[in-house]
């Protein structure tokens, strides 16, 4: 059993692709059986890639040789290209984290969008979309070449284009679905950029062979550098990274469900994969090529600032949605920031964050998803996403406001939960390397804790506020959620100081193997206190503002605060800004283009339309109508062709000239007729 | 069917069975949709004959280093006293193109259905231009090529002319001298070549490698720049682009299917064919040490084609009209194939011809639902559409996909040839195609902009009660829609022909 589902790895990928096309092409006018297709697929894909996961615990060589397969795609010049696949121990942990967050996602869309199921062929085109989806991520994580990982980062964008605009008569989610994608694609610009310059000084795809083949020197110094700053930026793209992030808040305009799967647990996280899938590229662009930074300091910084300003933003944000959007972005960022730290030894690069980057991206899937399961059964309920329009929703709603508690306790990192222990490995590993970005993450974290149970507090406790009859969703919405409230509050202990299985299962294998220093001694009881202190700090501060049901003191520090508070809740002006970009520089360019092509380049070309028009009118006058003027030209022919043929007159020498002297004339009693029409013409038209 | 055999007629059967249809036309009566069908039965003919003719081409391995292969060969002594003949054949870029002129013939003519003015004269024009196209594409001989290249013209003009839009004359006669005029050009070369070397033949021609290498270097750059000229005007390279709008904006929807789907190619057909393979020398890099850096003509096709990628996302940004954007998005496209060329190498070349496909057959689709827009609100601007998804929602879902096929994602054919094209061109003009690369995002903005505006959103209610697309319209979608995306998911079906086609071009090159 075991054996199958390794080594027909490739079915993962080819059950929800399989699924997606059967309801667009088959079944999409019956929207129960396309749900129950999509949901089959997802399932069973489930099943193998738990089976996978086990084998991978149990002999994780086994799985890389066995799992491994590889189709042509097409070829070019001498140059194969191939869809190829290959599950190592990241791959079988993201295939895991996928297909049970798909699958838990399928199930509670089926109450969630039961409105739909009446609608024509909507409800199975949400399927379809989803499926789809799962296809995409899932081909993305199981590939090892560029290409094909290139073709899934775009196919989720896809995908992720089309769950967005699911309401594509809503003017607002158009618009934010055009948004994510064209957001999306400018990273994906430099991701591009990136793998062609791999390619060109590797000539190869493969993501193993291009780290050896630069290990061997064929690409290295600043073009190095560039070229892993340029693949990470695809990454600041999908993963809603600074300055790209502006998307993600907007792609809420999606269905919920849609935005548990794509938009916090699973699709943000690609680019944090991808830069733990090439840290071994990463980890070899230690030439300092952009303003003194390497490749890996770079996306320090870029996953530093964005943790800090994302937390900074949803502070105060009022949609509950929103909220949970920019804790992703920052939670992402925190991802990033670990994954930019390193240390030195001798002249190799150590990513010490590696590890306790895909953990955290591993648990807070979980409690990710979970919360915007929560925040969907509560809008659900109450129809409304502002949460000033909730509140009290704890007695109506026990079990949403349960698994809310336990995702918010562990996305603050209350003691032995899930993030508590990601978390903390996250700032292990910036204790080690920078200080500097271990306090900052610290203070991000801290709001974090702050506006996470601000969240919860607003919304759950304290006096219901909006008009509606909230009450708790059916068993489809609530088991996901009472699911995932499990590993949120337990999987932490399979990568604890103590006892680290997890750090055993996903290291960090460099190309060319060289000493490390173990950087792993056990429990650091520093990081811990400030991990502890972080959530009480920030737990403290909400419970303060908004605990008590009374808001007054909340909204005089903002009235204090109201410079900090203003920028906060514009989002930091980034959508004014680009904006203005945008219409001030690319539609003004292109309207200059236009006038140019217009009034430019089209009037010369009717001009010499024109000029031959005219030119034509200038001839025409020959053919007056005058007989004399035929008279001449006859006369002046046979005087041409007597001169020509003959040697009549004797005057051989003078022949050409006086043929000259013929044609002059000829030619000037022409212009002077014509001269004389053009003025009269001229008279007549301005005299008379 | 044997495709090494001489004089079988095969090809000579598909160039002119259009014309056999056009006489039925002529001659048969024009009552019960009598003319459409004919064309319709014609046009399904020539498809799967060029089907069976592209099945039993016989690529040759990649390795073989032949610069040819060329096979279904029919050649005949036409005017022995300028010693041309009448020499057609077929190697893997020529039953591409083949290939795609029957496709987008079935399509252009199921989108005639309804034409009611005329349709004799119109479907005899347009069986007329297929045989035209097709000897463009087969033509081995410069004369026949020129005669064809001209006569594709002629039923263009009047198809434009006759059955247009509001300013059809004025955007007929700009298409025809235009052309024409470019045509020129063409015609002092293929002179030129004849009084230095005596033949017309292109087999002779470039395995003698004689064109015009007894001349000065100067004198051949001068005569592939005039032929590029006259091809660039087809393709349309900016700045000789403006008569595509025109054309395309009056021209009746089957008709700019054709235009884009097809005629574009041939621009970019005779430059791979004739430019390339006539004057390998001009594209030397050695040039540029001989006459200095000016003359790198890889790196001016470079410069052209990210000029016309970007110049035309970024007009195509300005437009306000459906068909406008549509029209600058296939100047965008071309350019691809413009940059693609410039690569000089296996992966430039084969996106190029690759992109000459997928753009025409999403061009072609992209079209047609303009006009399935245009029919049912007799409007194409963009600001009085909108939401037409509600109304129309399986018109909705394709165009959301054709829209996808247009910003290339992965599964549709454009993504392999773009993808192939940067690779290509990266490799000998890294800074230019970055700067050209930018256009994911401009492509992107202009045809999702486009997207959003008319089929997204809330609907103005006098759009209330338009019929979704009928049979007719969904048939053409699907085959256009079913052949991107199995060419995208499967490339090789294409690429196994294209590419030995692509190496003998390189084989051309490096002699």
């Amino acid at each position: 059993m075991i054996d199958f589902a390794v080594k027909n790895a490739w079915l993962v990928v080819a059950l929800p692709f399989l699924s997606a096309l059967i309801i667009t092409f088959f079944t999409k006018t019956n929207p129960l059986l396309s749900s129950r297709i999509s949901r089959l697929a997802i399932f069973i894909a489930l099943i193998q890639s738990t089976l996978i996961g086990i084998a991978s615990i149990s002999d994780i060589q086994y799985v890389i040789k066995n799992s491994a397969g590889s189709l042509r795609w097409f070829t070019s010049g001498d140059v194969n290209f191939y869809i190829s696949w290959k599950v190592d121990s990241t791959t079988a942990l993201m295939i895991f984290v996928v297909t049970l967050i798909s699958f838990l996602v399928q199930l509670y869309s089926r109450e969630y969008m039961g409105e739909y199921i009446n609608k024509g062929n909507s409800f199975s085109r949400y399927y379809a979309e989803l499926s789809l989806f799962s296809f995409s991520m899932l081909l993305l994580v199981f590939t090892d070449n560029f290409l094909v990982l290139y073709a899934g980062w775009e196919l989720v964008g896809v995908s992720s284009f089309l769950l967005i605009g699911y309401f594509y008569d809503k003017k607002s989610a158009a618009v934010a679905a055009k948004k994510a994608f064209l957001a999306n694609r400018v990273g994906d610009f430099g991701f591009l950029l990136g793998i062609l310059l791999v390619f060109t000084y590797t000539g190869t795809l493969n993501f193993d062979v291009a780290a050896n083949q630069i290990a061997e020197g064929k690409l290295s110094g600043s073009i190095l550098t560039i070229s892993a700053i340029l693949l990470f930026f695809g990454a600041i793209g999908k993963s809603g990274q600074f300055p790209l992030h502006v998307w993600l808040p907007d792609a809420m305009e999606g269905p919920t469900p849609v935005s548990a799967l794509i938009h916090a647990a699973t699709m943000v996280a690609a680019g944090v994969y991808m830069v733990a899938k090439i840290m071994t590229i990463f980890a070899q662009a230690e030439f300092p090529a952009l303003l003194g930074m390497n490749a890996l300091d770079f996306v320090a910084l870029i996953g530093g600032i964005t943790a800090i300003m994302a937390a900074f933003i949803a502070v105060t944000q009022n949609d509950i949605k929103k909220i949970l959007a920019y804790s992703t972005v920052s939670q992402l960022g925190f991802m990033m920031l670990a994954l930019g730290m390193y240390t030195t030894d001798v002249s190799h690069i150590h990513p010490v964050g590696y590890t306790a980057a895909i953990f955290h991206l591993f648990t807070h899937a979980f409690f990710k998803a979970m919360l915007f399961l929560c925040s969907g059964s509560v809008i659900h309920a109450c129809h409304t996403q502002d949460i000033w329009e909730m509140g009290g929703l704890r007695k109506k709603m026990p079990i949403t406001a349960i698994t809310c508690l336990i995702g918010t306790a562990a996305i603050s990192g209350f003691p032995l939960t899930a993030g508590f222990w990601s978390k903390d490995a996250l700032l292990d590993s910036m204790i080690i390397a920078n200080k500097f970005y271990f306090i900052l993450a610290s203070i991000a974290a801290t709001l974090t804790a702050f506006y996470m149970f601000r969240l919860y507090f607003v919304t759950f406790e304290g006096e219901y506020r909006g008009h509606g009859h909230p009450h708790e969703p059916g068993w489809r919405m609530k088991f996901p959620l009472i699911f995932l409230s499990i590993p949120s509050l337990l999987i932490g202990f399979v990568g604890t100081p103590w006892a680290n299985y997890f750090g055993h299962f996903i290291t960090y294998i460099p190309v060319v193997s060289h000493q490390v220093e173990e950087h792993h001694h056990g429990p650091n009881f520093l990081v811990m206190g400030t991990s502890l202190l972080i959530f009480i700090v920030g737990f403290g501060l909400a419970f303060i503002l908004y605990g008590k049901g009374n808001y007054n003191k909340a909204n005089e520090l903002s009235e204090k605060l109201k410079g900090l508070y203003k920028a906060s809740l514009n989002k930091l002006y980034f959508d004014e800004i680009y904006q203005y970009f945008i219409d001030n520089f690319i539609l003004v360019l292109a309207k200059v283009s236009a006038l140019f092509d217009k009034f430019g380049l089209d009037l010369i070309v009717n001009g010499v339309s024109q000029f031959f028009v005219y030119l034509g009118n200038l001839i025409r006058q020959l053919h007056n109508g005058k007989v004399q003027h035929y008279l001449l030209g006859v006369i002046v022919a046979l005087l041409l062709m007597i001169f020509s043929y003959t040697n009549y007159l004797k005057i051989v020498e003078y022949k050409n000239y006086i043929l000259l002297g013929l044609l002059i004339l000829f030619v000037l009693f022409i212009i002077k007729d014509i001269g004389e029409k053009v003025i009269n013409n001229l008279k007549n038209k301005f005299l008379s | 069917m044997d495709p090494l055999a001489y004089n079988s007629f095969i090809l000579t059967l598909l160039i002119f069975l259009p014309i056999l249809g056009s006489l039925f036309i002529v001659f048969l009566p024009e009552k019960n949709k009598l003319p459409h069908k004919i064309a319709l039965t014609f046009s399904i003919i020539t498809f799967f004959l060029s089907l069976a003719i592209a099945l039993n081409f016989r690529p040759l391995p990649t390795n073989s280093g032949e610069i040819f292969n060329f096979q279904f060969i029919d050649k005949f002594k036409w005017i022995p006293f300028i010693n041309t003949s009448y020499h057609v054949a077929i190697d893997g870029l020529s039953i591409t193109m083949v290939l795609l002129t029957s496709l987008i013939m079935i399509v252009a003519v199921l989108a005639s259905w309804n034409v009611s003015k005329m349709p004799k004269v119109y479907f005899f024009l347009a069986l007329v231009m297929q045989t035209a196209v097709y000897g463009v594409f087969t033509s081995l001989d410069l004369f026949l090529f020129f005669i064809m290249w001209e006569l594709e013209l002629i039923p263009m003009y009047f198809l434009i002319g006759i059955w247009g839009g509001p300013r059809r004359e004025y955007a007929a006669m700009k298409f025809l001298l235009y052309t024409s005029f470019a045509g020129a050009f063409m015609l002092i070369v293929f002179i030129a070549i004849y009084f230095n070397t005596g033949t017309f033949d292109y087999i002779e021609l470039v395995q003698n490698n004689r064109a015009f290498t007894n001349l000065s270097i100067g004198l051949q750059l001068l005569a592939f720049t005039s032929l590029f000229l006259c091809f660039a005007v087809k393709l349309p390279m900016v700045p000789f682009h403006t008569w595509l709008p025109d054309a395309h904006v009056e021209a009746p929807t089957a008709m700019s299917i054709i235009l884009a789907g097809v005629l574009l190619k041939m621009g970019s057909y005779g430059m791979i064919r004739f430019g390339f393979g006539l004057f390998p020398n001009v594209l030397k890099t050695e040039l540029t040490q001989q006459l200095g850096s000016w003359a790198n003509v890889g790196l001016w096709l470079a410069i052209l084609g990210t000029l016309n990628i970007l110049y035309g996302a970024f007009l195509a940004l300005a437009q306000t009209d459906m068909k406008k954007v549509i029209a600058y998005s296939s100047v965008s496209h071309m350019g691809f194939v413009l940059l693609g060329m410039s690569g000089l190498n296996p992966s430039g070349i084969n996106g190029a011809i690759l992109q000459m496909f997928t753009h025409g057959t999403i061009t072609a689709l992209m079209f047609l639902f303009v006009g399935v827009v245009y029919d049912r609100t007799h409007t194409r601007e963009i600001a009085k559409l909108g939401g037409l998804g509600k109304q129309m929602p399986i018109a909705g879902a394709f165009f959301v996909a054709i829209s996808l096929a247009g910003v290339a994602v992965p599964g549709m054919n454009s993504f392999v040839s773009e993808f192939l094209v940067f690779l290509g061109a990266f490799q000998s003009h890294p800074y230019l195609t970055a700067f050209a690369a930018s256009s994911v995002i401009f492509g992107a903005a202009y045809t999702l902009w486009l997207n959003e505006r008319v089929f997204f959103g809330p609907m103005p209610s006098n759009w209330k009660g338009l019929p979704d697309i009928n049979k007719i319209e969904t048939f053409n979608a699907v085959l256009l829609l079913t052949i991107v995306l199995v060419t995208g998911l499967y490339p090789s079906l294409l690429m196994d022909i294209i590419n030995p086609a692509t190496k003998q071009i390189i084989n051309i090159l490096a002699v």
